[in-house]
């Protein structure tokens, strides 16, 4: 196996982990807000606002996976 | 993926398309905020005056959430400009390259290599977002971690470095690895976040089909998605930046 298969190997590995791991991650957000907003609706504003930074910051590591796939898509060498 | 074409400045290089980029994301957020304010009443406001005063009361929103709203006050000047920009420079990246085979004939400053092709060629789909470039996330978020230090020592004076050694002197880790790490994701997320888009947005036009147009139905789900993305990473920008500096002038330890 030469090094541009194993690079290519690499980035579909790491685009489904990242892919997975964010699917899991926010959807736990999600749910939990929507869980909080049916209990309480006067909340909607503060739980809205808090899921967002949850969101944001949920997403950093699957967006640093995807940019080592990039890098290793873009250098394949 | 091709080439960045760099300008020599001095003893330094520029990314010559995100300079370009930033100075048409200013041009245009700058007419756009003197065409809010140019019929500047106050009795009823118009449409667009309506359309800024709703931003600058959200933004005001924000802070007064987050942190005592004497205190941050003069943040908003900034916050503002910061929302606005990461919102423009987003969603310039969105934009068709309608002009590549008129700006394919410009030399100068080798225009033609940045924008210019075949029109919808792969290269030359859409404009590049200023924030595509990590360098200019990077400044972004370093003006956050320096109004970070500012804002601490202006409220707390030096008592702000002993909360790096809180609750045990051994945290001091900890804190240090949480002040990199700030500016550090911020960029990171925008700049992920921006540029997975463009990348694409070309990745779908080149789905074949017929005459390579196999892009043009999944293309108006993922454009629309993108604006989703430039509201939601503006908005976060905007807040991260307003609760680091929240975390750092409370008086609560």
């Amino acid at each position: 196996m030469d090094i541009t298969a194993a690079a290519l190997i690499g980035t579909g590995i790491a685009a489904a982990g990242a892919a997975i791991g964010a699917a899991m991650g926010n959807g736990n957000v999600v749910a939990s807000t929507i869980d909080g907003i049916a209990r309480q609706p006067e909340a909607r504003g503060t739980l809205m606002s808090t899921m967002f930074i949850g969101i944001a910051l949920v997403e950093i590591l699957p967006l640093l996976s995807i940019i080592m796939a990039l890098l290793m898509f873009f250098t394949k060498s | 993926m091709h080439d960045t074409v760099l300008w020599v400045l001095g003893n330094g290089t520029v990314h010559a398309k995100t300079l370009i980029m930033t100075w048409v994301t200013m041009i245009l957020l700058l007419g756009f905020v003197f065409l809010c304010k140019r019929n500047l009443t106050s009795g009823t406001p118009g449409k667009l005056q309506n359309l800024l005063e709703w931003i600058i009361d959200f933004v005001r929103g924000l802070i007064s959430d987050n942190m005592n709203y004497k205190k941050g006050s003069s943040l908003l000047g900034y916050l503002l400009s910061l929302i606005l920009f990461v919102f423009f420079a987003n969603m310039i990246g969105l934009i068709p390259n309608i002009f590549a085979p008129l700006l394919d004939h410009v030399h100068f400053a080798r225009i033609n290599e940045m924008f210019g092709g075949a029109i919808f060629s792969a290269r030359t789909t859409t404009f590049s977002s200023p924030t595509a470039d990590v360098n200019t996330t990077f400044a972004l978020s370093t003006i956050t971690i320096v109004l970070v230090l500012v804002y601490g020592l202006k409220y707390k004076g030096a008592h702000y470095f002993k909360h790096f050694l809180e609750p045990y002197p051994p945290f001091a880790i900890l804190h240090i690895i949480d002040f990199v790490a700030k500016p550090l994701t911020l960029a990171f997320r925008l700049f992920g976040n921006i540029y997975a888009g463009e990348i694409l947005i070309a990745v779908i036009l080149m789905i074949p089909g017929i005459f390579a147009f196999g892009g043009v139905i999944p293309m108006p789900f993922w454009l629309v998605f993108c604006v989703f993305i430039a509201v939601i990473q503006s908005y976060v920008f905007t807040i991260l930046t307003v609760a680091y500096v929240g975390q750092a002038i409370e008086e609560s330890h």
